[in-house]
């Protein structure tokens, strides 16, 4: 027994001597590289897929002592990997996420402040408003370096059915897309529809109805005015039905009720529908996919001269963060300033128009002409509303407490649940999701000693009109 | 009697316990870190209201539960959950029961053959089958288009768009699933009655329908039972094949247990809750528990009486 347990151990030490000594290896390999820091790089931006390797490649060639070293996670389970690296204190040097938002990672302290890289001359090479507090600000820090100026949603079409069909109206209002899509469903015996969108993608439809809700209702969603949430607004109402007779007419596709954003772009360019609803960076994805036959129009509305807007707003995913804890500062700085006068121009080469920068100051040949429709669709559709973090930062406190106990529910869902015929009541679904989210927007607020109700009224507030710096001094608060 | 004097343990068997405790060490680690630390963390996480990054700073109590039992998705999503259970322990359970008959016939050919095909997408990835099945059953899937052509159908059937055959199509996906492995837990059962007792009943003139109500039926039960614990309890934790296949829908109702839990989890549209997943987590944990045990006095009441039915035999 004595033999054996001393063989035993003899081999157990043995196999560490060897461990040890491979990794005495790899650490003269190291060494010859000592001088060489490695940088990580977390992207979820699927366009960042085709621009980071050719940003770092040029940043490599004239930087020889710096590596970036780029992971693209997964944009469904990158929640969990930032859940797990923040836990782990593990987060990379840079990164880009939409898993929390900028007051989340400022408040933790995950976030180190960039105001080295946007001094106020720089600030100005920027568009208006990406700047704001809440946007790349938190007080008077800058803590997100801003890669793009938020988004919206448009309409695509598809040339293809229209030369196929022999339909020449590209449709604007709600009117035309129904007698074009039921055109289209009767030209082609139902292989096509007219309109087409990735239902199970809850937050396009969010978007999509949202906006489409402002053209009756300006108050839709947010009530500036009042302050106060409403879900349950005439424009709501109006455009969910709208869909609904869509869908009835076969001038919907049934394909929209059970396939997601990425499906739905790939049926639209099979020729399954003429018209998609999607977000802004569509166009690229498009182009990307070696599909060039399609144009852009805005989202349809009601009446031919109606109006629609969506807030001028930058989350998370329109720019990248860098760690706290990074050890190596200067060479993220520098990394930085690199991507701060090439990442602009690489980004409308690739064909997305929504940089963060002035485009009219970045001379770059765009891949496809429809680039410049869509930066249109979003100057007109994207306006600066009001912002009560920028005269009570505490209303950032309220907003995150209400929003962990507001309703689970979403204008999206109940769209989708009307759609599928699942909810049946839908004035009453949504005033009781209004007063639901009211209320606990309520408690909320009056669990909050800093921030009362007025926090979050703007009278002053004109439906359609950016909300300016003026505008915010008139309140006198 | 000589209280308090130890026993004295030689040296060969002191030996033998330490070598023991030696092999025992890794996999009480594994158990501790990767299945009982992660429990009692869910536990300690229920009783937070916590994001999932930050200190846990903001104890609260019961809020979570009471929260928990007042959402009527949470109820939704657990009548899913036994609606799910129900339907595939049915079918999965019967399907295999009668694939397991056939394929224990000696006299079958290719019976390999014929097992490994039934086995077969019990080792498939549980999300790929998701995909393609909702390729299959789509508006203008597979089943559908194979419908038109042979004129059962004018118009498609919204297969996953009704929330009836949304969750027939699930039961009945997850079924044909798992049915391979349920079928050997069968085979297996099967396996162990003796020949004897079916060549006794042929000589005493009994046909292949009075063996199976006389002879196999009787001695599967206990193994019956069990596989009923095992198949129930798996199903309770259905996730990947929801997630893939209709993703919860249509409005929430196909949405089980585990889909609400990595909703509030891992939120892509909202504040993350871990707090309060977690407490659905501590619940759904519990829920299964009370299941098994229930299911477990029944293993254990069929087991007695077949050993007392054998007793007095």
């Amino acid at each position: 027994m004595k033999k054996n347990l001393s063989l035993i151990v003899s081999l157990i030490l043995l196999s560490a001597l060897l461990l040890v000594g491979c990794q005495k290896e790899d650490g003269k390999t190291g060494e010859t590289d000592k001088d060489i820091v490695t940088l990580d790089l977390w992207n979820n931006i699927a366009a960042g897929r085709t621009y980071f390797p050719i940003l770092i490649e040029e940043f490599e060639k004239n930087n020889s002592g710096i590596k970036i070293k780029l992971n693209n996670v997964n944009v469904e389970s990158s929640e969990a990997e930032y859940q797990a690296a923040i836990s782990d204190n593990n987060l990379p040097d840079m990164f880009t996420t939409d898993a929390y938002t900028i007051n989340e990672f400022v408040e933790l302290g995950l976030v180190h402040e960039l105001n080295d890289l946007f001094p106020e001359k720089v600030r100005e090479e920027y568009t208006d408003g990406v700047f704001d507090v809440g946007n790349t600000m938190v007080g008077d820090d800058v803590y997100l370096f801003p890669i793009y100026k938020g988004g919206t949603y448009m309409m695509f079409y598809n040339k293809e059915v229209y030369e196929e069909l022999g339909i020449e109206t590209v449709p604007k209002t709600w009117e035309e897309v129904m007698t074009v899509g039921k055109e289209i469903y009767e030209k082609s015996g139902g292989a096509s529809h007219g309109l087409l969108f990735g239902g199970q993608s809850g937050w396009l439809v969010n978007g999509v109805v949202q906006l489409m809700a402002t053209e009756a209702s300006p108050e839709a969603g947010y009530d500036y005015a009042n302050g106060e949430y409403n879900f349950a607004t005439v424009g709501h109402v109006e455009t969910m039905e709208f869909f609904k007779n869509l869908l009835d007419n076969n001038a919907l596709s049934p394909l929209s009720l059970e396939n997601d954003s990425t499906v739905a772009r790939e049926l639209f360019t099979s020729g399954k529908a003429a018209f998609l609803l999607d977000g802004n960076w569509t166009g690229q994805l498009l182009h990307e996919s070696e599909f060039e036959n399609w144009g852009v129009v805005p989202l349809p509305t009601k009446d031919a001269n109606g109006k629609q807007y969506g807030e001028f707003r930058l989350g998370s995913n329109d720019g990248m963060y860098v760690s706290k804890e990074t050890k190596n500062w200067n060479e993220v700085k520098i990394f930085m300033e690199f991507l701060r006068e090439n990442i602009y121009g690489e980004i409308l080469k690739d064909g997305e128009p929504l940089i963060a920068k002035d485009s009219a100051a970045i001379k770059v040949e765009l891949p496809f002409e429809e680039v410049n429709d869509i930066a249109d669709i979003f100057l007109n559709m994207s306006i600066r509303v009001p912002n009560p973090i920028v005269l009570n930062p505490h209303t950032q406190e309220v907003r995150t407490e209400f929003l962990k106990n507001a309703p689970d529910e979403s204008i999206g869902s109940v769209t989708m649940g009307y759609l599928t015929g699942q909810v049946k009541d839908l004035k009453g679904t949504l005033q009781k999701y209004t007063d639901d989210y009211n209320a606990e927007f309520t408690k909320a607020i009056d669990g909050n000693e800093h921030v009362t109700k007025e926090d979050y009224k703007f009278p002053n507030w004109v439906p359609y009109q950016s909300y300016t710096e003026e505008n915010y001094k008139e309140l006198n608060r | 009697m000589k209280v308090g004097k130890r026993r004295k343990v030689n040296k060969q068997t002191r030996n033998r316990y330490i070598w023991a405790y030696i092999f025992i060490l890794p996999q009480f680690i594994v158990f501790f870190g990767l299945s009982l630390y992660p429990i009692i963390m869910s536990y300690v996480y229920s009783f937070y209201d916590w994001t999932g990054i930050g200190p846990l700073n903001k104890f609260v109590g019961f809020s979570n539960y009471i929260s928990v039992f007042k959402e009527e998705k949470f109820w939704n999503a657990f009548k899913n959950t036994f609606i799910y259970t129900a339907g595939f322990t049915m079918v999965s359970v019967s399907a295999a029961l009668v694939l397991a008959l056939i394929l224990n016939n000696p006299k079958l050919k290719g019976i390999g053959i014929y097992r490994t095909i039934y086995f077969l997408p019990v080792v498939t990835t549980t999300a790929i089958i998701g995909i393609i099945m909702k390729n299959i059953f789509g508006n203008q899937g597979l089943i559908n288009e194979a419908l038109k052509i042979i004129g059962v159908i004018d118009q498609a059937v919204p297969w996953l768009i009704n929330p009836v055959t949304a969750m027939i199509v699930l039961i009945i996906v997850g079924s044909w699933k798992e049915i391979g492995i349920i079928m050997i837990y069968w085979l297996t059962g099967l396996q162990m009655i003796p020949r004897e007792l079916y060549e006794a009943a042929h000589i005493d003139g009994a046909g292949y329908w009075q063996t199976l109500r006389h002879i196999t039926l009787p001695l599967l039960a206990p193994i019956g039972a069990t596989i009923i614990l095992l198949t129930t309890v798996s199903s309770m934790h259905v996730f990947d094949l929801v997630k893939t296949l209709t993703g919860g829908g249509p409005y929430y109702s196909t949405e089980t247990l585990e889909l609400y839990i990595y909703r509030f989890a891992f939120a892509s549209d909202g504040i993350s809750q871990v707090g309060y997943a977690s407490t659905v987590g501590v619940i759904l944990g519990l829920t299964v528990f009370i299941i098994s045990l229930g299911l477990g006095w029944v293993v254990m009441r069929v087991n007695k009486s077949r050993a007392d039915a054998g007793v007095q035999g």
